[in-house]
Formats: structure tokens, C-alpha cells, sequence
């Protein structure tokens, strides 16, 4: 209930009278990102392949609305001892979360248009995640679906008319969900170019 | 700006992240080496202190070959050395007269092994290499990641396995062909390489399989509900 409370405020905003003339956005960006929590227990160690399309609209001067996806890709090797059920398992495990974030976000802007501008944001969604393990001859797979939110703190640079640069921090929390809760923080770094529209 | 142009950009994007998802992979045989344990847990094995492993390596042929091609018998002297040695390790002492005093555990050792075979295909990518084995791809099991233009190639393989089992020969048979069985230990792997490489990987393999088995120790007293 509360996943949809919050979904409604920027589809609210996008489809509001001031959004009739907004300018629209694509956003294309790479990041690095460092597991925590029982992601980190899974993989640990930072993973240098995230990346992310923001498509938004300028509903207002200081207000974006729009829908982000990503990909953020974690893989960790261990020839640790793992228990299950009663059964020790030792081998080269090959570990990999994939995991692919769908949101809604909003972005409220500080500064004047033109200007470089630090913002804060908030997304929120669902995540799939593709977690993987590959030992001995043996693969053990799943695929599991989270609410999920991300708050995201960042700057946008502008460069040229039409395109701006941003980076940001984001951290990304996927709820428990099948026994499994994801969670990370990422640095991003993109570009951001006007269009006119989907 | 034209509209294709701007969604171009973004869809390139998502096939570069896609193809990242699963870097890195098995570079050895050593890399499919696989050692399983488990143990009654209702067993205080610090009430034992004797031991024999009985001296031969059952082999157990499930594809029917007559010359038994799979197997061979040169690393057999060697695991049973080590299977002893990990015993002896463990502080457990070889019973060397069995017919008249019975020990407290017997160790019998297995192996056996089958042919495998795998669909392999080179990519041009460099970070996926060599498909390996059925299901290794992105698209589900019998299926890899391929291009029309890539050699497919059928690939076969041997594997093996290692069965430690361990018994007490006090405790009464479960049946016709059934004995309790105190802890068991399975090593897998693919029988690539000399026999040398082979008997090393089988050493260290039957070292881990006690290592990881410390409540087997005589000499550690586990807190397990005694039998």
C-alpha cells in the first residue's frame, strides 16, 4: 500500500497541468557499486559493471519525474565451505547476483536551470535479481522479484544546450523477499541529453 | 534531435551491461573439483579410537566397459595412503589385527565414473571462452550464449568419483545390503590430466574432505546427543 502511495506522486506529477510542455530527458549512465548487508555476505567486493537509463521529465523548474532501469552486476569467487542441510560442500563457487532495479523516480533540484545543480531523489519499484552459483559441475539458480527503493543524492553539470553531465550516489535496497534482501550502494557517473520524448 | 538517434545510445548501453553479467568461469579442472561431506549426527565419535581402511578401491563400472577405460587403478595405493594418513592425522590408530579385534570404524573406499557430453562453442567475446558444460550460457539449460557463425562442437568427458564411507561394524546392519553409515565424503571431478596431476588433486581433495570434518576427531569431544 505504501509502495503504491508512493508510486502515485510522480505519475501524479507527470500526468498534473504543468507537465503539458516538460522537457524531456534520456540519461545514459556507468557506476561502480559496493555490496552491503547479505549482498556482501554473497559477493563481496565492489563491482565495476552498473549501469543505468533514466528516461525524465522536467515537470516543473526545480521537479523531474521520470522511470529508471539499471543493471547492476556482482561476482565473487570462494572456495569457502558452505553448509547446507546438514551436508558440508567445499569447491570453487563461482557467485554472481545480477541484478536489474525498475523504478519510478522523482528529483527535486536546487539551483536555477543552467546552473549546476545538486538534487536529491528517490525511486521506487521493483528489482529482479538473478542470483547464481556455479560449483563443480553443479549450478544452483533463482530468480526473485523485491519492492524496491533507492534513495540518491547527486549534482547535475550542465554541457551544452541540450546535454548535462550528473553523478550521484545512490543506494539501492531490494526488501526481503523469498528469504533474500539485497541491498548496495552505487557512484554513477553520466550523461544526460534532451529529446523529445519516448 | 532526432528520436531514433536518442534511443539508439540507450539500447547500446543495455546490450554492454547484458554481456558483462557473468565474467570469469572455470579456467581448470581443478576449478570442478567438488568435496561433499556429511555425518550421523547423533554419533560422539570421540568414543572411538581404532580404524582400518580395507585395502583395496571397489570400482564400480556403470557403463558396463570392459576394460574399464574410465578407472584407472594407479592412484588407488595413493588414496588409500591418504585416507590412512588423515585417520592417523585425526588421531585415530590402525587396528592391525582386525580379525580378532575388531575396530571401532572401517573405512571403505569407492570410485566410479561416466562419460559426459557437452555442447562447446568459442566466442569471440573474450570473457565467455569456452561454453561449459550444458546450461552454461545465458539462455537456459541445453542452451549457450551463440552467435550462427560460431564452430559447435560435441565434447566428451570423464568424471569421477570418490566415496569414503565410514562404519562401525558394532552397530547392526538396516537391512539386506544396508549398514549404518557413520560419515560419508564424495569427491568430484572432472578425470582430465596425467595420472600425476590426478593423484594430486585426489590428495588434496581427500585432505579437504577431513578437514572439513573435525567432528570425526577422537581426540574433540562434539556436542552431539551420544548414540
Amino acid at each position: 500500500m505504501k509502495t503504491r502511495a508512493l508510486l502515485a506522486i510522480p505519475i501524479a506529477l507527470l500526468l498534473s497541468d504543468g507537465a503539458q510542455a516538460q522537457d524531456w530527458y534520456w540519461g545514459l549512465s556507468y557506476g561502480v557499486a559496493t555490496p552491503t548487508s547479505d549482498t556482501k555476505d554473497f559477493t563481496e567486493g565492489t563491482s565495476w559493471r552498473n549501469w543505468g537509463i533514466d528516461v525524465l521529465a522536467v515537470v516543473r523548474p526545480n521537479t523531474s519525474v521520470g522511470v529508471s532501469f539499471g543493471l547492476n552486476a556482482f561476482n565473487d569467487v570462494t572456495t569457502e565451505v558452505s553448509s547446507i542441510d546438514g551436508v558440508e560442500i567445499q569447491g570453487t563457487q563461482f557467485r554472481y547476483i545480477n541484478s536489474f532495479p525498475m523504478m519510478v523516480t522523482i528529483r527535486e533540484y536546487l539551483g536555477m536551470p543552467g546552473d549546476i545543480r545538486p538534487f536529491l531523489g528517490f525511486g521506487v519499484g521493483t528489482q529482479l535479481v538473478k542470483q547464481r552459483v556455479d560449483v563443480g559441475q553443479w549450478r544452483i539458480s533463482d530468480n526473485t522479484w523485491h519492492v524496491a527503493l533507492a534513495p540518491e543524492v547527486g549534482v547535475v553539470l550542465p554541457f551544452g544546450s541540450e546535454a548535462k553531465w550528473f553523478v550521484s550516489g545512490k543506494y539501492n535496497y531490494a526488501a526481503r523477499a523469498s528469504d533474500r534482501q539485497y541491498s548496495y550502494f552505487g557512484f554513477n557517473i553520466g550523461v544526460a541529453w534532451q529529446t523529445d520524448g519516448f | 534531435m532526432e528520436r531514433k538517434w536518442s534511443v539508439l545510445p540507450a539500447f547500446a548501453g543495455v546490450w554492454l551491461g547484458i554481456m558483462s553479467c557473468y565474467p570469469g568461469g572455470v579456467t581448470s579442472s581443478e576449478q570442478l573439483d567438488l568435496v561433499i561431506t556429511s555425518h550421523d549426527d547423533t554419533v560422539t565419535f570421540s568414543r572411538f579410537s581404532t580404524y582400518v581402511v580395507l585395502d583395496s578401491v571397489v570400482h564400480i563400472d556403470l557403463e558396463d566397459n570392459a576394460n574399464d577405460s574410465l578407472l584407472s587403478r594407479d592412484n588407488d595405493a595413493l588414496i588409500l595412503a591418504r585416507v590412512a594418513a588423515n585417520m592417523e592425522a585425526m588421531g585415530y590408530l590402525e587396528e592391525m589385527d582386525p580379525l580378532n579385534n575388531t575396530p571401532d570404524v572401517v573405512l571403505l573406499v569407492g570410485a566410479l565414473a561416466v562419460t559426459k557430453s557437452a555442447y562447446a562453442s568459442y566466442d569471440w567475446w573474450p570473457w565467455y571462452g569456452w561454453g561449459y558444460p550444458p546450461g552454461w550460457g545465458c539462455c537456459g539449460p541445453g542452451y549457450g550464449w551463440g552467435y550462427p557463425w560460431q564452430p559447435v562442437q560435441t565434447v566428451s568427458y570423464a568424471v569421477g568419483t570418490l566415496v569414503i564411507t565410514m562404519m562401525d561394524p558394532s552397530r547392526p546392519s538396516l537391512g539386506f545390503d544396508t549398514a549404518p553409515v557413520l560419515w560419508v565424503a564424495g569427491i568430484n571431478g572432472v578425470l582430465a590430466g596425467s595420472t600425476s596431476s590426478i593423484g594430486t588433486r585426489l590428495a588434496t581433495s581427500i585432505d579437504q574432505a577431513f578437514d572439513q570434518s573435525p567432528y570425526l576427531s577422537p581426540l574433540v569431544a562434539t556436542p552431539t546427543t551420544p548414540n
